[in-house]
Parts: structure tokens; sequence; C-alpha cells
């Protein structure tokens, strides 16, 4: 299992170049740097030197040649909109993202995973049909729009959470179950269907007929064996999750990676924006990793090999 | 069931608890932005990055909410010749670490600025000038390659900074933590998030009226607003003109708007048919019904171009130009002498959120056009397209554009000459009258100057003018003696809240 | 066994009731809709719908901010979100289908390739994807079904290369090879209905998806341009005026929820009836 996580580790350097290259292209052709960051008052000798400096002068493959040899001496340039390196810029914003991504998967998991065993354990009766719809319908919200009926209801009428902004844990409340609100259906089905599966095997059966509680049989022997296809079902969401980000960090004003983003994308800050597509592609095989593990460790089956 | 139920009334139950509220002897002002810029360097151009600047920098001249140009760091000025102006210094000024300021800052200052490696992006506010020479420790002569009359106005966007400091900690800190002479003293940096700041007890205008000053970037206007009136924030910007009435009448927050030097303008490619004909361009004039533009879509706020580029505040703007009537039969006979092609789609091309309401009114406008039969759309291309296109020149027949004059015409009236390579539509005796107007020291020649080139781009529209474009606040009522800016800059330093 | 009421077929017949009465409303547009959807009334913007006070029966659901008739233009958008949903569904299910279906046949350096490929396209947000072509190459109808068929190929290529790699060794394939059929003859007339069940499903929860993401590259400027009336357009128009004129983004979201959540409905009872584990129950 391991094994073919770092088999796929291998390939993330080659897609990485070819996603770069077709990133300078598109925003390289799409939109001049020198109009996006010099403003109309610009004098002649400005856009000289910056042309210069980011040898605009040059063919666009010589220009990403001279790119890819700064980013691989460790290099990954100068962000112009921050006036720092970009690779800095990321990591800045990375951990609030992270932090947001982790909250609204702890809430998606804890929630979906109880909602679906509850699920399963009513099978198309009335509680089951409740929380499936329920979800189905949640699922079917834009998450923009559901963010800001969140805020309308929570922060204005009740008062009881911050509208936006990072800071304690009640500012990160609200984003994180709305984006949490993405995964929570599909986490939802996958616990019921597998906890279907699981409480008619063998054992289960057994461990009823010993005459454990039922709580004790969903807990202890049912939930640890249904898990699997949720963990690997969030390790594969994580990607997804990081690009919902982008619009709950700007409906919140989480200042993270996603809005750091589109903001570069706009300014066609290639660096940053280079730099932002490995950061977050090093965090979804990092969370891939993860989850390989945590599968070998529930099951152990699965080995590491 | 059961446990689902418990662990999300444990969820729940956790969020229900509401945070500790700030300490109440410390007096904090947070204002709730629309964006932020990258960072705090001086120079990016742009009112949202000056807002911040300014707040721990001074210029040496500075304007005011409405506009007006006062002195700052500078006490007064004069010309020594065509081409040197004398900056006679206040004296006693503190910068935030203690040092005193003196002339040698701005002469730093000033080289900083026009070396190209800089890329500083207000350089352009002060092309002309090519070095400052210290006279006294507090004198300093600024000297221009040629006449320039705008000096003293283009120096207030130009923050001053601490040589010391650079000297001290380099290029790369001051862009995180600056160190200037303003009414605020910065304290901590959050790209995208905050900037926290407190008052400079030993501010040379007196000190803050609040202890601590927070800016927030919040994006989503709603977001915004939300934050406004759940009490979060004092003080809101860029506050959609629709939701007013709902601000006010929340009886917590008031709406403050002023109206800026900006220009909101749809400008024509008059190379190419149907515009390169003068008629064409009249009768799109009287086809559009500014007047319900205004009230309905800005909602009262903000002018209506006099049938020119400047706002009648203006230094230059011509009294007896006014704006063409809403008169839809005489555009369509216009449009009939000119033999126009109505089959033809006319597509107009606007950025999203530059402008307030900005595709609203283009796509108003293309209402209004197509009851004269003319099949106008609206094409909304993000920003960097958008620059990218603008320059080629090649923006398609009619683009929508905001030209800020800065309360002086030469800021506005330089984009339509050939130099400034931003303007398709060329006119020799508007070139000769910019000439003139720039080289002379004399403020009646450039008034004379000015009001005649207002009258020519009211004869050949080269742009349809259609309003002044108004900034709009909203603050709470706790919060006294804030002013909206008509430059957009925060100037919070006599602001209190109860 | 026992009938439940809340079953797989009470969730296909719901579903499968909202997408036909949805699709109608699209085909019966220009009939149903009272006003025009792109005409402005500058004087009577922002009129709240009838049930709220100050509005009135001239325009059901009220109007927007330039006095568009809000009715007529839900009734509009039902065409665009449906054709671009089913649309960029289409586009991504035939070329993951291909890419799959050639991946597992083939195997070998083609299938690593193919796979390796998706795997990293995987492995970036799909979203950011979007956003840069959409930034990149601006809004047109033809660009955002471009944009976002392509950021979905590859669900359908992991999707279609693992059933055909475990069909590939089954019997009837193997005869077939060994009677001497083609690739081509394989691929389509075995592998290919075996899967066709399978990825209806994928592909019906991915129309809902796709109007998702309509509605999410509007909310950042980069959808159908205006006047267009998609529902992702006038939600996004409606958001900053949520608190003057909640009406415009709450109608538009309804709708939203309404056909997305009768697809998901449909696609999820359709898994349950097609799946075959399911069926032994």
């Amino acid at each position: 299992m391991l094994k073919f996580t770092l088999r796929r580790l291998a390939y993330v350097p080659v897609s990485l170049l070819f996603v770069s290259a077709v990133l300078f292209t598109v925003l390289r052709l799409t939109g001049n740097p020198i109009d996006t960051y010099l403003d109309i008052n610009r004098t002649d000798e400005q856009v000289a030197a910056l042309t210069k400096r980011l040898h605009l002068d040059q063919s666009l493959p010589v220009q990403f040649l001279i790119y890819l040899k700064d980013v691989l001496s460790g290099d990954f340039g100068q962000s112009l909109q921050f006036g720092e390196p970009a690779i800095h810029v990321v990591l800045e914003r990375a951990g609030a993202s992270i932090q947001l991504v982790t909250a609204a998967l702890l809430i998606a998991a804890i929630i979906g995973i109880l909602a679906g065993m509850a699920c399963a354990v009513f099978k198309d009766k009335l509680p089951d049909f409740l929380i499936s719809t329920l979800a189905v319908a949640a699922q079917s919200m834009p998450s923009f729009w559901l963010g800001i009926l969140l805020i309308q209801f929570f922060a204005v009428q009740l008062r009881w959470l911050p509208t936006s902004g990072r800071g304690g844990w009640e500012n990160l409340v609200l984003p994180a179950f709305t984006l949490a609100a993405y995964l929570l259906p599909n986490i939802i089905l996958i616990t019921r269907t597998s906890m279907l599966e699981t409480l008619r095997e063998q054992f289960v059966v057994t461990a009823i007929a010993k005459g454990l509680s039922g709580r004790q049989v969903l807990f202890r022997h049912a939930l640890p064996n249904a898990l699997n296809p949720i963990i690997s079902f969030i390790g594969l969401q994580i990607g997804r999750l990081m690009g919902g980000a982008i619009i709950t960090e700007t409906i919140f004003a989480w200042p993270g990676i996603g809005r750091l983003m589109i903001g570069s994308i706009f300014q066609r800050d290639v660096p940053v924006v280079i730099a932002g597509v490995l950061i977050v592609s090093v965090v979804i095989v990092v969370a891939n990793l993860a989850v390989d593990i945590l599968l070998s460790i529930n099951d152990p089956r699965i080995r590491l090999d | 069931m059961g446990i689902a139920a418990c662990s999300l009334a444990f969820v729940l139950g956790g969020v229900i608890l509401v945070s500790a509220p700030a300490s109440a002897q410390q007096k904090v002002l947070t204002v709730g932005a629309a964006t932020f810029p990258s960072s705090l360097q001086t120079g990016v151009a742009s009112f949202t990055s000056e807002s911040l600047i300014l707040q721990t920098y001074d210029p040496l001249v500075m304007r005011d909410n409405e506009g007006n140009f006062v002195p700052a760091l500078a006490e007064s000025w004069e010309s020594k010749s065509d081409t040197v102006w004398r900056f006679h210094l206040r004296k006693g000024v503190k910068w935030h670490d203690g040092k005193e300021f003196t002339a040698e800052d701005v002469k730093f200052t000033i080289d900083r600025v026009i070396d190209p490696q800089t890329a500083y992006g207000y350089l352009g506010r002060i092309g002309q000038v090519n070095g400052a020479t210290v006279v006294d420790p507090y004198t300093v002569d600024i000297s221009t390659k040629a006449v320039f009359p705008i000096l003293s106005k283009g120096l207030a966007d130009i923050a001053i900074e601490a040589k010391h400091y650079y000297d001290e900690v380099g290029v790369e800190v001051p862009k995180r933590k600056p160190m200037g002479t303003g009414p605020f003293i910065a304290v901590n940096w959050v790209p995208g998030d905050r900037y926290e700041l407190t008052a400079n007890k030993n501010y040379w205008r007196g000190a803050p009226k609040v202890d601590k000053l927070v800016i927030r970037q919040i994006p989503e206007a709603a977001t915004r607003i939300a934050a406004l009136i759940s009490g979060e924030v004092q003080i809101i910007e860029e506050v959609p003109v629709d939701v007013i009435a709902e601000i006010e009448s929340s009886k917590r927050a008031r709406v403050i708007s002023i109206p800026t030097s900006a220009a909101m303008v749809l400008t024509y490619d008059t190379r190419r048919p149907p515009f390169d004909n003068p008629k064409v361009r009249e009768a799109l004039d009287y086809a559009v019904d500014k007047e319900v533009i205004r009230n309905e879509i800005l909602k009262g706020k903000g002018e209506i171009l006099q049938g020119q580029l400047l706002t009648a505040r203006t230094f230059g703007y011509n009294p007896n130009v006014k704006a063409r009537p809403f008169d839809p039969a005489k555009a369509k006979q216009l449009l009939k002498e000119a033999n126009f092609d109505f089959s033809k789609p006319v597509a107009i091309m606007t950025q999203s959120g530059k402008y307030l309401s900005d595709v609203d009114i283009s796509n108003a406008v293309a209402g209004m056009l197509r009851n004269v039969d003319i099949q106008a759309n609206v094409s909304v291309v993000e920003s960097a397209v958008y620059l990218k296109q603008w320059s080629a020149l090649e923006m398609g027949p009619i683009y929508m554009v905001g030209w800020y004059s800065l309360n002086d015409a030469d800021f506005a009236t330089i984009w339509y000459t050939e130099g400034a390579k931003r303007s398709v539509w060329k006119n020799a005796e508007y070139e000769k009258l910019f000439v003139e107007a720039r080289s002379t020291n004399d403020q009646a020649t450039r008034d004379k100057a000015y009001q005649r080139m207002m009258e020519i781009m009211h004869a050949e529209n080269p742009s349809m003018f259609l309003f002044g474009i108004p900034s709009v606040y909203a603050a709470s009522n706790k919060v006294k003696n804030f002013g909206a800016a008509a430059d957009k800059i925060l100037r919070l330093e006599a602001v209190s809240i109860d | 066994m026992k009938r439940s009421l809340f079953g797989k077929r009470f969730k296909i017949v719901l579903g499968a009731g909202i997408i036909v009465a949805m699709c109608l409303l699209a085909a019966l547009a220009p009939y149903l809709a009272p006003y025009d959807p792109l005409q402005q009334d500058l004087l009577r913007r922002l009129k709240p719908p009838f049930f709220m006070a100050g509005g009135t029966a001239k325009n059901l659901l009220g109007t927007d901010n330039y006095g568009r008739d809000l009715l007529s233009r839900l009734i509009f958008g039902t065409q665009t979100s449906i054709m671009v949903g089913t649309a960029s569904m289409a586009l991504s299910c035939i070329l993951g289908a291909i890419a799959g279906l050639i991946a597992g046949y083939k195997g070998g350096r083609i299938e690593q390739l193919i796979m390796r490929f998706a795997d990293a396209h995987m492995a970036f947000p799909d979203v950011l994807f979007a956003i840069i072509m959409a930034a990149a190459f601006g809004g047109s109808t033809f660009n955002l079904i471009l944009v976002l068929g392509i950021s979905g190929w590859m669900i359908y290529a992991r999707l279609v290369f693992g059933l055909v790699r475990s069909l590939k060794h089954r019997s009837f394939v193997e005869a077939a090879v060994s009677y001497g059929g083609g690739d081509r003859y394989v691929m389509s007339r075995h592998l290919l209905p075996q899967i066709v069940p399978i990825l209806t499903v994928v592909a019906t929860l991915q129309v809902a998806q796709m109007i998702l993401q309509e509605a999410a590259l509007s909310f950042l400027g980069l959808g159908l341009p205006p006047p267009a009336p998609t529902w992702g357009n006038i939600l996004a128009e409606g958001r900053d005026r949520m608190f003057g004129a909640p009406w415009i983004a709450n109608c538009a979201g309804i709708a939203i929820i309404l056909i997305v959540f009768g697809i998901n409905m449909f696609g999820n009872g359709l898994r349950e009836y097609l799946d075959p584990q399911a069926k032994q129950r």
C-alpha cells in the first residue's frame, strides 16, 4: 500500500513540471505582469527595468527555462505583488488553510460517521430518510450562499459567533461547517453502505449472538471495520476540499492560500501561483500518505510494504 | 441516532459560548476594508495601498477628505526658478522611533522614488522630478526636468520614509513593518487578514482619539455589512449602493458618502466604424438617460459629469459646458443621418468591481442603447486581460474606465494625449493646450487651457461622460468625526468611539 | 423482503419527477416566462416578490437590480444550467471513458502514462484549474463547458480503468479476443456495456456537481458573462444585496438546491438499484 503511494509520489515532480509549464504559458500569454504590476503612470525606464528583471524580452520557452533553472536551485522567484520570495508568501498563508481544511474534515468525519451509523441502524425508516435527505439537500447548496446564510443567522441575528476573520476557535466554526457541508453527505452515505455490509458479516452476527449490547457491537466491532472506505474517500477528497476552501475563504475573510491564489492569478503573479500549486500538491500527497498509514493501522491486513 | 443527536448537541453547544469582550479600557477602532494591498511597501499605485501606507507615513503635502491640498511635513513651499521648488519642512516632527525628521529623509525618499530599479508605482505623479538637494536640515530643493506646475499636488502620494531606518534594516523590513511619522504606529501585519496599529501619541497634528486601530480585510460585501451590523467593525469601505437603505434602517450605523474626483466614462474606439463618426458618438450621448441611472442605480449618490472629463470641483472644470439631455428621438435621428449599421452588436468592455456599480452601469447603458436599436452587450473581463488589451489599445468598440483627476485637470487630461499611449482619439488643438497648461506655473493660464480642452472633448465625444463616482462608507453610530474621503484614503486621527 | 416507503424506489421517483419538471420548464421557457428575461426597467428595480410587503402580482418573484423579472430569469436560467451541466458532464464522461478504456485494455506504458496523469490531475484542486482557465480565456458558454468538462475527466478514467481491468480477464472477454476480435470491437461490444450502468450513476451525480461548479465560478465572476440568466449569475448578482434584496439570491439558491437535490436523489436511488451487492440483500 505504502509502496503504491510512494510510487505515485515519484510522479509528483513530473506532473508538477507539466502543470507549471502549462500555468506559466497560460498566465503569461493572457496577461502581462508589466500591465498588472506597474500602473498606467509608469515611466519607460520602469518598464525597461522590469522587462529585464523578468526576462520578458526573451521568448516564452526561454523565460520558462530560466524560471525552471531558478526553481531547481531552490529559488521560486520573487513575488511581484508582495516584493518577497514567493515560497515565503505561500507558506505564510498555508497554515490558515490547513487549519480550516482539517477542522472541516474533522467535523464532516465525526458528524458524518455518527449520522451514517444512525442511517444504517434505521435503514429505510424515517430517521434514515430524514438524515439522508437533509444531507443531500445540504450538499445541493452552493457553498457561498450557505456561508452568507450562516453569517446572517449565527453572527448577525443570534450574535453567537463572529462573522469573519481568523482569530480564536469561534472564528473557525462557521467557515469549517460551510466547508464540511461539501463532504458530509458523502461520508454519511458511505458510512451507511459500509456499515450495512459489515453488520451482515459473520463476526458481527457472532458478537450479537454472544449477547453483546447493541452499542458495543456498533462501536467496537462494526465501526472499525466500516471505517476504511470512509478514510479512503476522505483521502481522495482533500484536493477538492482545498479547492472548495477558495470560496469559503473569500466569504469568511479567511487569510488562506485559496484567496492568495485567486489574487495571484488575477495579478499574473506567476511565481506565487506556481509555488502555491506546489504547496497544495505537497499537502495533498502528505495527506494521502497519512490516509494510507491510517488504513494500515486500522486494518492490519493491509501491509505497508 | 441518539448518539448522533448527542454529538450534534455537543458541537452546537460549544458554538454557543461567546468570546470575552475586548478590554474596555482600550478604545479600539476596527475598520473593514474591501481590498488589501499585498504588502506595506510604499509606492504601490493603488488607493487601497496608499490608504494603509498613510496610516504610518506622511507626505510633504497632503490632501484632506474633500481633496484640498494642505501642508503636511512641508510647512510651505515656493518656486525658486521654473524648474526648482524650495520646500520648508516642519520642525520638531519625530519618527516613530523618536529620531528627528530632517531634509536628509526627504532627499533619500525622492532619490529612492526616481530610481527606476525601485519600480515605484507612484513615480508618474512626480515624473518630471530629477533630484533633490538638502539646503539645510529643514529646507530642501526639488528640481524638475521641465516646468512642472503640479509638483506639490503630485507629492501628496509620495510617503516620506526614514533614511536611518532603511540604513538600519534594509529594504525588506519596511514592507512589513513600516516606520514613519504618521498618526499610527505599525504593530502587526498579517497579509490578507489584518493590520494592527497603535496610536502615535506624539503625532504632530495631535494624538489620535483611539488607542488602537485594526484594519481588517473583508472582501465579500455581504460579510462586510454583517460585520458592521453585528458590531465587529465600526467602519466599512465600499458599501454596495443597494444596501444603503437597510444600513440606515438598522439604527446601528449610517452611510457616509462623498463624490470622488474619478470620472467614469465609456471610451470609444474612434479609429474604426461606427465610432469613427462623431455623429454616432454624439447620438449615443443622447440615448443614455444618465439621470435615471444616477437616481436608480447610484441611489442619487455621485454626480453627473457635465459633458466633460472633469468633476465639478476639479481645477480646470468648465462651468459653461453642460451634459446633453436624454433625447432618444434625437439619438435615432442622428444615427440615421450617420447611416449607422444597426445589425452589428456592440460590446461594452468592463471590469467587475473596479468602480462602484461598474457592471450595473454598463448593463444599464447597454439596455438603453437597445432602446435606440443598437445591439449592445456587456463583456466583463478580468483585470489582467483588461490591462493587457488596454496597453495594446485593443479594447473593442466601447470600454468603461474611471479617470482620477485628484483635483487637478492635468492628472486626468493627460490620458487623452498621444504621449500617454492610452487614447486612440487624437486632436491637435487638445495636444497643444495640454502642453501649454503643463509648461507654466501660472494658474490662470492653465485654467483657461483646460476649460478649452473640456469644450473640445464635449464637441468631439471621445468618450461618453457618465458620472463622478461616489465613495461610499458606512460607520457605526458609536463613531464620531469620521468623514468619507474623496480619494478613498482613511483619515482616522480625529475619529473617536463612544 | 419488506418494501419500504423510503427506499430506492422513492428516491428514483422523487428525483426523476424533479428532473422531468425542470427539463419541461427549460423546454417551455419562452411560453412559460411572463417577461423577456433581458428586458430592463430601471424604474422598477428591486421590487420584492408578491408574498413580501410591497410586492405585487406583476412580478411574482420580484425584480432584480435592473428591474428584470426574476421569475422569467429563473425559468430561462433552467435552460442554461441544465445545458451547461449536461454538456460538461458529457464532455468529461467521454474524455474519461476513452482514456480509461484505453488504459485498462492496453495496459503497459500507455496505462502508466494515462493513469499517472489522472493521478496528478486528481491531486490538483479542480476548482483552481477551472479558475485559471476561466480567468485566462474569459467566459463564454463554450469555454465554460470546456473548462468544467476537462476538470472532471479523471473520475471517469479511474472508474472505467478499474472496471476494465477487472473485466479483462473474465472469460467472455478472453473468448472474444481469442476469436480474433479486434481491440475496438472488444472494447465497444464487450467492455462498454458492462460499464455503462455504473457510469450512468456517476454521470448523473456529476451533472449536479457541474451545476454547483458553474455557480461557484459565477461567484468569482468567471461564469457566463452577464446579462445571461444563469442561476449562478443570478445568485452571484444577488449576494451583494443579501441585506437589501434577499429574494434574488434566495430564489436562485432554492432553484439550484431543487435541481441538484433531484439529481442527487435520482443518482443515489439509481446506484442502490444497480449495485449488484445491494441487490443481493
